[in-house]
C-alpha cells in the first residue's frame, strides 16, 4: 500500500501492516454515461483493486461492492519533424457502490462563470471608457489627449 | 482487517472493530518491527475457513425437495452494514463549496520538523492521514480543473502538502533508525530504493520511460522507439566525427607524434586509416613533395 520498500513476501510470514498508506486517488469526472452507483477514479499505478477498495473503506469509510481497473496508455503527440512527447500513464479504477447508493459529481465550477462575467463585464467598462476618451479626437487622430487646438 | 491480499492498511483509527483494542506501547512500536515480524501460517487461513461454512457445503444432511441455493456472498461483506454511507464521504475528495471557482484560496504554512519532533507516534499517524486526504483532495481538483482548461486556484498547496508530508517520514526514519542503533546495532534500512540516473548515459532521463513502453506494440509507440533509436544512433556518429576530425587536426599540425597514444586516445578512430586522409596532410616540406 506504499511506495516504500518491504521485506519480501514469503509463506507463513505474518501480513505487512502499512501505517502511513503513500498512494493517492483522483476522483474523476467519468469518461463516459456511468451507473448512478459507479464512480471513476484516476489511482496510483501501482495500486491494486484490493488496494483500492481497503483505501475506500478504510480511509474514506466508503464500502465498495466491486472494482474494476484498466491501464490507460498516455497519448503521444508530435511537432511534426521536431519532436514527440507523451502524456503519461494512468490506471483507471471504476468502482460500484451498493445499489441503493448513488453520488452525483458536483459543479466545480458554479462561481467561476459568475467570476468571468465579472471580469467581461469590467473590460467591457473598461473599452467604453477608452472609447469615451478617444472619441474627442476623431477629427484629429494621432494627436495626444491635452492637445486642445 | 480484510482477509485478502498482502498487504492491509493499519489505520486502526478508521476501523470501528479495532477501537475495542487499546493500543499499548507494544502496538506503538509495531511499526518498527513490521521487517522482523514472522507469525503462523494458520491465521491467514482463518478466513478462508468461515468462508466455506457460509456457503453451507459442510453440512451433510441434504433435504429433497428444496434444492436450497449456497448463500453466496463476498468474503468481506460485513463492511457494508458496518459503514454507514453518505455522500459526503465522498465529497471529501473535493474542495470545500465555497472555493468553488475562486480565483485565489488563502492556506497556511506547512509543519516543521521541529513541530512533528514533538508529537507522539499515534499523532503522526492521525496527521498523516489528514494529509493524505488533503492531498488527495488537491491532486482531483487540479486534474479536474485542467481537464476542463480552468486555472487551479494557488497551486503552491501541494508543495506545501508535500513539504510536510516528507518531514513526517523523516521524524518517523529518525525513530526508527534510533530504535535499530539501540536493539540490532545497525542503521535502519532506507524507505526508498534511490534511483541515480548514470551520468554517462545522455539519454538516461528518455530511456525509463521507453523501456516501460517496450511491451507494447502500438504504432505510435514503435515509432517512437525507431526515432529515439535514431536519435541514439546520430548521437554516436557525430560524436564519432568530432573524434576523428579532432585526431586529424593533431596529425596535421603533428605529424611526428606517437600514433599509439593518440590511438590511446580515441579508440573508435582507426588512425592507420587517417594517416592517408588528405586533411591531415599539412604544409610541411615532407609532405607536399
Amino acid at each position: 500500500m506504499s511506495t516504500r520498500l518491504y521485506p519480501a513476501f514469503k509463506n507463513g510470514n505474518s501480513k505487512l501492516h502499512v501505517f502511513l498508506p503513500d498512494f493517492w486517488m483522483k476522483l474523476v469526472k467519468p469518461s463516459h454515461n456511468l451507473l448512478p452507483n459507479q464512480v471513476q477514479f484516476v489511482v496510483s499505478p501501482q495500486m491494486t483493486k484490493l488496494d483500492v477498495k481497503q483505501y475506500l473503506e478504510k480511509i474514506y469509510n466508503v464500502p465498495v461492492i466491486h472494482v474494476n481497473t484498466f491501464n490507460k496508455m498516455g497519448k503521444t503527440k508530435t511537432v511534426p519533424n521536431q519532436y514527440i512527447t507523451k502524456e503519461p500513464d494512468e490506471k483507471i479504477a471504476f468502482v460500484t457502490l451498493h445499489k441503493d447508493h448513488k453520488f452525483v459529481f458536483p459543479d466545480i465550477f458554479a462561481k467561476g462563470d459568475e467570476e468571468l462575467n465579472e471580469q467581461s463585464k469590467s473590460t467591457k467598462a473598461s473599452k467604453e471608457q477608452y472609447a469615451q476618451k478617444t472619441k474627442l479626437n476623431v477629427s484629429k487622430q494621432g494627436v495626444p489627449t491635452w492637445f486642445s487646438h | 482487517m480484510v482477509q485478502s491480499g498482502k498487504f492491509s492498511i493499519g489505520a486502526a483509527l478508521f476501523v470501528s472493530t479495532l477501537k475495542k483494542i487499546s493500543l499499548t506501547n507494544s502496538q506503538e512500536s509495531n511499526y518498527f518491527q513490521t521487517c522482523t515480524n514472522t507469525s503462523n501460517k494458520r491465521f491467514r487461513f482463518l478466513g478462508s475457513f468461515f468462508f466455506w461454512r457460509h456457503l453451507n457445503l459442510l453440512s451433510k444432511k441434504k433435504k429433497k425437495g428444496k434444492k436450497k441455493k449456497p448463500f453466496f456472498r463476498p468474503a468481506n461483506s460485513t463492511s457494508i452494514h458496518m459503514t454507514s454511507f453518505k455522500s459526503s464521504n465522498l465529497m471529501q475528495f473535493f474542495d470545500d463549496p465555497k472555493n468553488f471557482g475562486a480565483s485565489e484560496v488563502k492556506s497556511g504554512r506547512s509543519w516543521t520538523v521541529d513541530e512533528l519532533r514533538i508529537k507522539s507516534n499515534i499523532d503522526l499517524q492521525k496527521l498523516w492521514f489528514v494529509l493524505l486526504k488533503e492531498r488527495n483532495m488537491l491532486l482531483t481538483m487540479e486534474y479536474n480543473c485542467r481537464e476542463a482548461c480552468y486555472l487551479f486556484p494557488s497551486p503552491e498547496r501541494i508543495d506545501k502538502i508535500q513539504d510536510s508530508m516528507t518531514r513526517l517520514e523523516q521524524v518517523i526514519h529518525e525513530r526508527n533508525d534510533a530504535y535499530w542503533q539501540l536493539e540490532i546495532g545497525e542503521e535502519a534500512p532506507k524507505p526508498r530504493a534511490e534511483k541515480t540516473l548514470d551520468p554517462t548515459d545522455p539519454l538516461a532521463a528518455i530511456r525509463e520511460p521507453m523501456e516501460a513502453v517496450t511491451q507494447v506494440k502500438d504504432r505510435a509507440t514503435l515509432k517512437f522507439q525507431y526515432l529515439i533509436k535514431e536519435k541514439e544512433r546520430k548521437l554516436k556518429l557525430k560524436q564519432k566525427r568530432l573524434h576523428e576530425r579532432e585526431a586529424a587536426m593533431l596529425l596535421k599540425y603533428f605529424p611526428n607524434m606517437d600514433k599509439e597514444a593518440l590511438q590511446a586516445k580515441y579508440p573508435d578512430v582507426n588512425v592507420e586509416k587517417l594517416k592517408f586522409v588528405q586533411r591531415t596532410r599539412g604544409s610541411h616540406e615532407f609532405n607536399t613533395a
